[in-house]
């Protein structure tokens, strides 16, 4: 068995036993919390199926975004799917469907080219693309260059060899000897010149001189022996002119061998995608279309759900627009933007524990999340971002990571007071308010902020509910003892209507002071953590 | 009239109907909308970190002010929020700095020139209720409307600048301009209980019960709210508050614009009135065909006529 053969096997079996994995893992995933329900109005089911098509190979829902996206995907998609049915699988494929073709005939010669320039062209938009849009930076890893480094190597050196090849005169001789049938120097001779002139091979030792009537011998012969495998390369609109380019360097090429390490370089480059395609972001070409179907077909499904993580390209639309954005920019919590966060979910799914600061980060990004929906209306993979944001929201809180509002009701004030007082920290927000006596000074305690409070009209023993009332926070705060009010109930129970600030006789801001009161909780608790 | 329109985050996925209908009621009158990439208003992250909550804020001021154009927010909380920030931005020079150092990066800056206003408020200061009543068709005659206030933009008056904060009429005004009956219910000025909705589920459904009742007792048949989360408190929250006390209360809730919409005459789809939470269909009532339920009394001389207490929620009005 040749190295090709083994290799091809090898990668063959690493790619299957990859996906096999990877769909394995998605379904052991776990679910915390029931799907939400489907995000669009049914439509009949044959619509559905003709949406799907449509998503799936005409990315119906990226062309009516973004032009430019649309495209170098679609070049991507359809260079590289008919690169692989005509020229990787041609032993398969294209014999079986065209009988007289040869690789080196018109017109796959050119479509080869064609295929391949789209596919370059798509892979170039992509490069482009990520490093032009600021915004993209942000979110762009190491990891996001595999794929493209993968694909580019496969085409360049795709292209390369096509050209070297052209241009090789031992692989003219070799071709010779094989198929002409005549040892005559002369036959040789003529051939010669007719393929340096037509068919650009370069021959050592200067150009091949030719009379009109050795190029006609030669163009006889090779219409009788090669024409049926071979017409002339000018048509590689990519490979022919990039031959033009690498003639000066012909020898050098030939007595480097360069032709046979570009070969290598293009199936190992070719094998390595196809060992890789389960394990990079490859994997979506399985995923995206699994989750659409999923997705479409029976909404809020388990299948849309696992699917779905494994469906993200990093393409980085959705944190490019995330509502909290500015969340992201001014904590620098990574865990905001949605597809940060999805790898650190699908992990959470995955039942690997992520603890320590990481879950707080993470908490920290699912719970900033605000449902604004928008990044599961721009994903191109149609992944169901929303869904998947609000069942991590479900599943944390089942585990017991909740937001402040919810820890803090679980101890009383005075115990809050004892955990949060020895931080070193203090938050100095612009308002300062409750550090600053003047803030207190006018509140004459006159019970108006209490009365007014809907919390404490609800409350038939509001110390009991809400440790304090408005009027005794504020009387902490004039007592300076701030600690007490940090765990207060009625600090976080406070529906901030505003009520008691704007009914405040004396002015004091009884409602900012529980925010600032919530902040400075908010604060500590985040570096306890 | 020409504004940049901030739908507020759950205005996409948890009212996708308010959004239609704002659309729909602004679209008649002539005032146009221009998109931009807003983020969040900052709302939630007051609780967390206020300079956070500054900086959301001042971003979408920024962007708006980028080409020149005046916020226009259905979302009362949004309109608080953006309110907030302007006054102390406009306040705190040291603050300002800071929130404009970080905008630099992105190229953007705050001025205080920027403007925020509610749809409440440019649908009565600026088209005004001539204008609004001289586009109604179909009167509301009849129908008790209590408007509910939301207090992110009443309060703090001195702040918010929407309205007399003790006694505001604006939206009562509005109300009335399509016909129906402005029902003054004690308890308008208090809060839905969204804001402690997931934070503390039972005061927060005890909040809405107590405003529901109170419209209830106030005669009203409906409820009206100009804001997303006081919406979706009356109308999403519970319908999953099942088994609370609010499932007795019979007092639907609709946003201003869709009570606008459909005295303007617009058509149940163009106002996302196909369905409300609860599964019952508007649509069929507003449009005439809800005559042939078996439920609907009609009253000579009404356009609109009420149901009996015990029918379903929304069986309220129809020709």
């Amino acid at each position: 068995m040749s190295v090709y053969r083994l290799s091809l096997y090898a990668s063959l079996i690493i790619c299957a036993a990859g996906v096999l994995y990877r769909l394995v893992r998605a379904g052991l995933r776990r679910i915390d919390a029931p799907p939400a329900g489907p995000d669009r109005p049914p439509t009949p089911f044959p619509a559905r199926i003709r949406s799907l098509f449509g998503e799936i190979f005409l990315q119906a829902h990226v062309f009516r975004e973004d032009r430019f996206r649309w495209m170098m995907h679609q070049c991507l998609l359809w260079g590289f799917t008919l690169l692989i049915f005509m020229h990787a699988l041609d032993d398969v494929v294209s014999i079986r469907i065209f009988s007289d073709y040869a690789p080196t005939r018109h017109p796959f010669r050119m479509l080869r080219n064609l295929f391949g320039g789209l596919a370059l062209l798509g892979l170039l938009m992509a490069v482009f693309r990520r490093l032009w849009i600021r915004g993209l930076r942000r979110t762009n890893r190491a990891g996001d260059w595999l794929v493209p480094l993968l694909l580019g190597s496969i085409l360049i050196t795709g292209f390369f060899l096509e050209s070297v090849m052209i241009l090789s005169p031992s692989v003219f001789n070799d071709m010779t000897a094989d198929y002409l049938g005549s040892d005559d120097p002369a036959d040789i001779q003529a051939l010669r010149a007719y393929w340096a002139r037509d068919f650009g091979v370069v021959f050592g030792g200067g150009p091949v001189a030719g009379d009109s009537e050795t190029i006609a011998a030669g163009k006889a012969l090779h219409e009788e022996t090669c024409a049926m495998c071979h017409t002339r390369p000018s048509e590689a609109f990519v490979s022919w002119p990039l031959a033009a380019m690498l003639r000066p360097a012909t020898t050098t090429l030939e007595a480097w061998r360069i032709r046979d390490w570009l070969w290598y370089g293009h199936v190992l480059a070719c094998f390595a995608a196809l060992a890789l395609l389960p394990f990079t972001k490859l994997f979506h070409m399985l995923a995206t279309p699994l989750g659409m179907a999923g997705r479409e077909l029976a909404p809020a499904t388990v299948l849309e759900r696992l699917a779905g993580p494994d469906a993200c390209t990093r393409c980085g639309l959705c944190s490019l627009h995330c509502s909290v954005l500015p969340v992201y920019l001014m904590g620098g919590n990574p865990h905001v933007l949605p597809s940060e966060k999805l790898a650190s979910l699908k992990r959470w799914m995955s039942g690997k524990s992520i603890s320590g600061p990481e879950l707080a980060a993470f908490s920290a990004g699912s719970f900033a999340c605000t449902e604004c929906y928008r990044c599961t209306q721009l994903c191109p993979s149609r992944i169901h971002l929303q869904d998947l944001w609000r069942a991590g929201k479900a599943a944390l809180r089942m585990h017991g990571v909740v937001e402040t509002h919810i820890l803090v009701r679980r101890r009383s004030a005075s115990r809050w007071a004892e955990t949060i007082r020895n931080s070193a920290s203090e938050v100095v927000a612009p308002p300062g308010l409750t550090d600053r006596p003047e803030t207190f000074r006018d509140c004459v305690q006159c019970t108006t902020c209490t009365s007014v409070c809907p919390v404490v009209a609800l409350s038939d023993d509001p110390e009991g509910d809400l440790d304090f009332t408005p009027q005794q926070v504020m009387n902490l705060m004039r007592l300076r003892l701030k600690e007490l009010a940090l765990g207060a109930r009625m600090v976080w129970d406070c529906t901030t209507c505003y009520l008691c600030q704007e009914h405040c006789p004396q002015g004091v801001r009884v409602a900012d002071v529980m925010y600032e009161l919530r902040n400075i909780a908010a604060a500590r608790l985040k570096e306890r953590s | 009239m020409k504004f940049a329109y901030f739908p507020g985050c759950k205005m996409a996925y948890h009212q996708p109907e308010y959004d239609m209908s704002v659309r729909a009621v602004l679209d008649v009158l002539g005032i146009r909308l221009m998109e931009i990439p807003f983020n969040c208003c900052g709302d939630p992250f007051r609780d967390r970190d206020f300079r956070t909550f500054v900086f959301s804020a001042a971003r979408n001021m920024a962007l708006a002010d980028r080409v020149h154009q005046t916020i226009l927010t259905p979302c009362k909380c949004c309109y608080g929020s953006l309110r907030h920030a302007h006054f102390w931005l406009k306040k705190d020079p040291l603050l300002r700095k800071e929130i404009n150092s970080l905008l630099k990066a992105e190229g953007l800056r705050w001025r205080p020139e920027i403007r925020v206003r509610h749809l409440i408020t440019v649908l009565v200061r600026d088209v005004g209720p001539a204008a609004l009543k001289s586009r109604v068709r179909k009167p509301l005659k009849g129908l008790a409307v209590a408007a509910h206030y939301g207090c992110h933009a009443l309060r703090p008056a001195s702040v918010t600048r929407f309205d007399n904060p003790l006694a505001p009429t604006i939206f009562e005004t509005l109300v009335s301009a399509t016909g129906a009956d402005a029902v003054i219910s004690p308890l308008r000025l208090e809060c839905c209980g969204h804001p402690i909705r997931e934070k503390n589920e039972r005061l927060s459904i005890r909040l809405m019960e107590r405003k529901l009742a109170d419209a209830r007792r106030s005669g009203a048949d409906l409820l009206c709210t100009a804001c997303t989360h006081c919406q979706i408190q009356f109308d999403t929250e519970r319908a999953s508050a099942a088994g609370s006390e609010t499932e007795g209360i019979r007092m639907p809730a609709l946003p201003v614009s869709q009570l606008l919409g459909v005295s303007f005459g617009l058509d149940s789809s163009t106002l996302g009135l196909a369905a409300d939470a609860e599964g019952h269909s508007w649509a069929v009532l507003i449009t005439g065909a809800g005559a042939t339920a078996p439920k609907l009394r009609s009253s000579p001389g009404q356009s609109l006529c009420r149901v009996e207490p015990d029918a379903s929620m929304s069986q309220i009005v129809s020709r």
